[in-house]
């Protein structure tokens, strides 16, 4: 036996199809969902969701991806019977199918390394208590005409005249060259009015012509889909079955229209129909690079265009070039806007996933939650994205575990028994915020500030001189927990510092307003890509940085003269207004120059300010950031960017500078007295 | 064995020797490729100087070696981390090995090479004084790291090539020391 090979091209390939796979899964679920709870379960959905169950095991198959296939194949023959009718879906069913296509997706994230066979097990014993219903009884249906049928066709051929349905027989011929296309048109068209039952291969026979017949129930009438059919111009005729509208009581009467016309196309196509690359994200990536790379060799020009213009001789030179230059960095940023249009996907792919799992957590906590999305169409960097599908996810289930309050509490308190959350997403200039806003019990500051206490976090002195504010943001603390009992989902106290960690990392900024009684709304902003950005070159104590301009709030420059004064406790003050502010170069541990003229870059985070002061501005630039090593974690420094020749420059991370100093400040461990 | 012993220690002395020049990035990168899977009983190792005294990587852990260029220092960090460089649009932190392992800082030289060495995905540069070369070296002739102290954590075992002992060093020690 092969051992599956992790790198393979193939096999990543299989991975990213497998998401894709789970993902349309997860979303038919969805529905499934819905339906269930509204009473109609719809056929055409469940038969996706088989598919997807089908296919999935297929290819877990090839791969010998071997926890995956066991439970793929368990999960479509549940949905096999389902389908068939042969069970029904119940809440509890669904539960576990629900159940099942999680634990997929968490085998597939372990790229087959973890161990799942408990979990396995249970969701396979959940899966196998459905509860078979005896077969129906054969009616009316003649015996011949069931007996070339499939189990599933017979059951929704049923289940359609059960519905009082209207059953016809479409008997249509295409050319034996273009059949594929002209099948596919027509049963298209016949979809949207209809339900596709059966394609059967009529008995006749011609030597350049196939002739199917397809089996349709609807709620039209015979006119109305020979009326379509023509509009095909395709040669067919239809047969009524039954029409238990017109003629409830009698035996399925067979009529036949016979069509004329003929199928248009003439010649087959191996076209296929979509015109979609998979694309590695890497390769994305490089290009990016390039792009950057493209745009300091930009930089090299223009100030060779203006050395040339100041140069008396060569001026007019100068300006050509200048204007060249000019049309150079045009293209350049428009290529670079649609290299970023690429990565980027809808947000409502993230919150398609939580639909689902929220409503197993809600269910596992005993609680009724409903979930509303909004903006789903905001479009962010496919890998910010992804990265913020696990801070999402511990804020869901915090809000879940302990914010929405049980349906009895709740009526008590005159709300309704359904709790809801609202995840909405909107674009605000290079960033996107994302709202996550529930109508629970609201975060008890002071409650906040004691469980941190308690629990050793923070020294009383300290946490004592925090704001209300400040007090809420120690959830984010690592080991922080309000509640005692540690439960499946939540209450490890592991989960709101990752929040935070991951935020932080996307250089994106959390607030959170809350209302005792009244609910929560953390307010995740991120910025749309960190693909490329646009960063000002700075420099300080010899050194140069790259500041991202996106973190930025403003930039002072600082004169000795000017109104901006600088005192000896660390603070700047501009147009009267206070802040804090601390040299670039004593923050990093190095020695500031002397210089007079000086520049302040300010940085805020929440309701903070901190004005960091460097010494030049050196230039605007577009450049690709990349993490540090993980061997390297410098609080400050956001990654680094290569220049190509002009070497390597660090990217300050100005929230993390501005967090660090009022800890520090906080602590009283760094002396910023003199600036 | 001891044949094949022979050989590979006489390709080590032609390449430390100084009338050679020391040996291409690429030389080194596709010897890397051909050695790294040794025979059943023998190591490949790739050995260098610090100093007068002569160590060695597996040659598994290595995966490739630069000339010496311009580092991006890192503040806050501790002063053997002499900063990061780019390796093929990778930052990859670079470590003064004579200063990690208490031997004084290293000074640049002409001969002086950074040696990339990787654990599982993470990289790590080391700055090493000269490189002696890739070689081939019987299991049989590698005993149990000597030194106890500071240092005794990066070392996986002496190997005893007659007069000359090359000291072994652990790449995962050297990169987990570093935390992730």
């Amino acid at each position: 036996m092969t051992k599956i090979d992790l790198k393979s091209e193939r096999f990543r390939e299989f991975l990213a199809e497998a998401e894709d796979i789970l993902n349309s899964m997860g979303k038919g679920l969805n529905k499934l969902g819905k339906g269930v709870k509204a009473g109609i379960i719809d056929p055409a959905v469940l038969n996706g969701i088989f598919r997807s169950a089908h296919t999935l095991k297929g290819m877990c198959g090839i791969f010998e991806f071997r926890s995956l296939a066991e439970l793929s194949h368990c999960l479509e023959d549940t949905l096999d019977l389902l389908r068939l009718g042969r069970a029904t879906l119940t809440d509890e069913l669904l539960y576990c199918i629900i159940s099942a296509h999680d634990l997929m997706a968490k085998i597939l994230a372990s790229k087959g390394s973890g161990d799942f066979s408990g979990e396995i097990e249970s969701v396979k014993s959940g899966l196998s208590r459905v509860h078979a219903k005896k077969p129906r009884p054969r009616d009316e249906l003649t015996k011949e005409f069931i007996s070339v049928l499939t189990e599933y066709e017979e059951h929704r051929l049923r289940e359609c005249l059960r519905d009082g349905r209207n059953i016809f027989i479409v008997n249509v011929r295409f050319p034996i060259t273009s059949f594929d296309k002209g099948y596919m048109a027509l049963t298209e068209l016949l979809k949207t009015e209809s339900e596709v039952i059966a394609t059967l291969p009529s008995a006749k026979t011609s030597h350049d012509l196939l002739f199917f017949d397809i089996l349709i129930g609807t709620s039209r009438d015979r006119a109305f889909i020979s009326g379509i059919i023509k509009d095909m111009t395709a040669e067919s005729e239809i047969r009524v079955l039954a029409e238990p509208s017109s003629r409830p009581d009698r035996e399925p009467v067979l009529e036949i229209i016979r069509g004329t016309g003929h199928q248009s196309s003439k010649t087959g196509t191996l076209k296929r129909v979509s015109n979609t690359v998979r694309v590695n994200i890497s390769k994305l990536d490089y290009i990016m690079n390039i792009i950057s790379e493209l745009g300091i060799l930009k930089s090299g020009i223009s100030s060779l265009s203006t050395e040339l213009k100041a140069d008396g001789e060569f001026s007019v030179y100068g300006l050509e070039l200048s204007r060249a230059e000019k049309n150079l960095e045009r293209k350049l940023s428009e290529l670079r806007d649609s290299v970023l249009d690429v990565r980027m996907v809808p947000i409502g792919q993230l919150f398609g996933r939580f639909d689902t799992f929220l409503g197993k957590l809600a269910r596992e906590a005993g609680k009724e939650i409903r979930i509303v999305t909004r903006g789903d169409d905001t479009e962010l960097d496919k890998l910010i994205v992804e990265e913020l599908s696990d801070p999402l996810m511990h804020i869901i289930r915090n809000v879940v575990d302990h914010a929405i309050e049980a349906p009895a509490v709740r009526e008590a308190m005159g709300k309704s028994r359904t709790g809801s959350i609202s995840l909405s997403a909107y674009q605000k200039g290079n960033h996107v915020v994302i709202e996550v806003k529930d109508d629970g019990a609201g975060i008890d500051a002071e409650l906040v500030r004691e469980k941190a206490i308690s629990k050793g976090l923070v020294a009383r002195e300290y946490a004592d001189g925090l704001s209300r504010f400040e007090s809420l943001e120690l959830i984010f603390m690592p080991g922080f927990s309000t509640v005692d009992v540690v439960s499946e989902t939540s209450g490890r106290g592991v989960g709101m510092d990752v929040v935070k960690e991951n935020i932080t990392r996307l250089s994106g900024i959390i607030d959170i307003e809350t209302v005792k009684g009244k609910g929560t709304r953390f307010l995740l902003t991120i910025p749309i890509t960190l693909a490329i950005i646009q960063a000002l070159i700075i420099e300080e104590a010899g050194r140069r940085y790259a500041v991202p301009l996106n973190s930025v709030v403003e930039i002072l420059e600082l004169r000795p003269n000017s109104l901006a004064t600088v005192d000896a406790e660390g603070s700047i003050t501009v147009d009267n207004r206070a802040m804090p502010a601390v040299r670039l170069s004593r923050f990093f541990g190095y020695p500031p120059s002397g210089k007079e003229t000086v520049y302040g870059i300010v940085a805020g985070l929440a309701e903070h300010r901190l004005c960091i002061v460097v010494d030049h501005l050196v230039e605007e630039l577009d450049v690709v950031i990349k993490p540090l090593s993980r061997m390297i974690k410098v609080p400050g420094i956001a990654g680094a960017t290569d220049m190509g020749e002009k070497g390597t420059l660090l990217v300050l991370d100005v929230t993390g500078i501005l967090d660090q100093v009022l800890k520090e400040k906080k602590s009283g461990a760094l002396r910023t007295a003199s600036v | 064995m001891t044949s094949k012993y022979g050989i590979g220690l006489k390709i080590a002395e032609e390449a430390s020797s100084q009338q050679t020049v020391a040996p291409t990035e690429e030389h080194f990168t596709s010897s890397f490729e051909q050695k790294k899977s040794g025979d059943e009983g023998t190591i490949n190792i790739i050995s260098f100087f610090l100093g007068l005294d002569e160590y060695a990587f597996e040659v598994a852990d290595a995966v490739e070696v630069l000339r010496p260029r311009q580092v991006t220092e890192v503040p806050r960090t501790p002063a053997y981390i002499k900063g990061i460089l780019s390796v093929r649009g990778e930052m990859v932190p670079v470590v003064d090995l004579r200063m990690r392992l208490g031997l004084g800082s290293s000074e640049s030289r002409p001969s002086s090479r950074i040696l990339v060495v990787a654990v599982e995905d993470l990289k790590m540069g080391l700055m090493v004084d000269r490189l002696a070369g890739v070689k081939e070296v019987p299991q049989s002739l590698v005993g149990p790291p000597e030194e106890a102290g500071p240092n005794a954590l990066f070392m996986k075992g002496v190997i005893n090539a007659g007069e000359r002992m090359i000291r072994l060093l652990d790449a995962s020690a050297l990169v987990d020391a570093e935390g992730q």
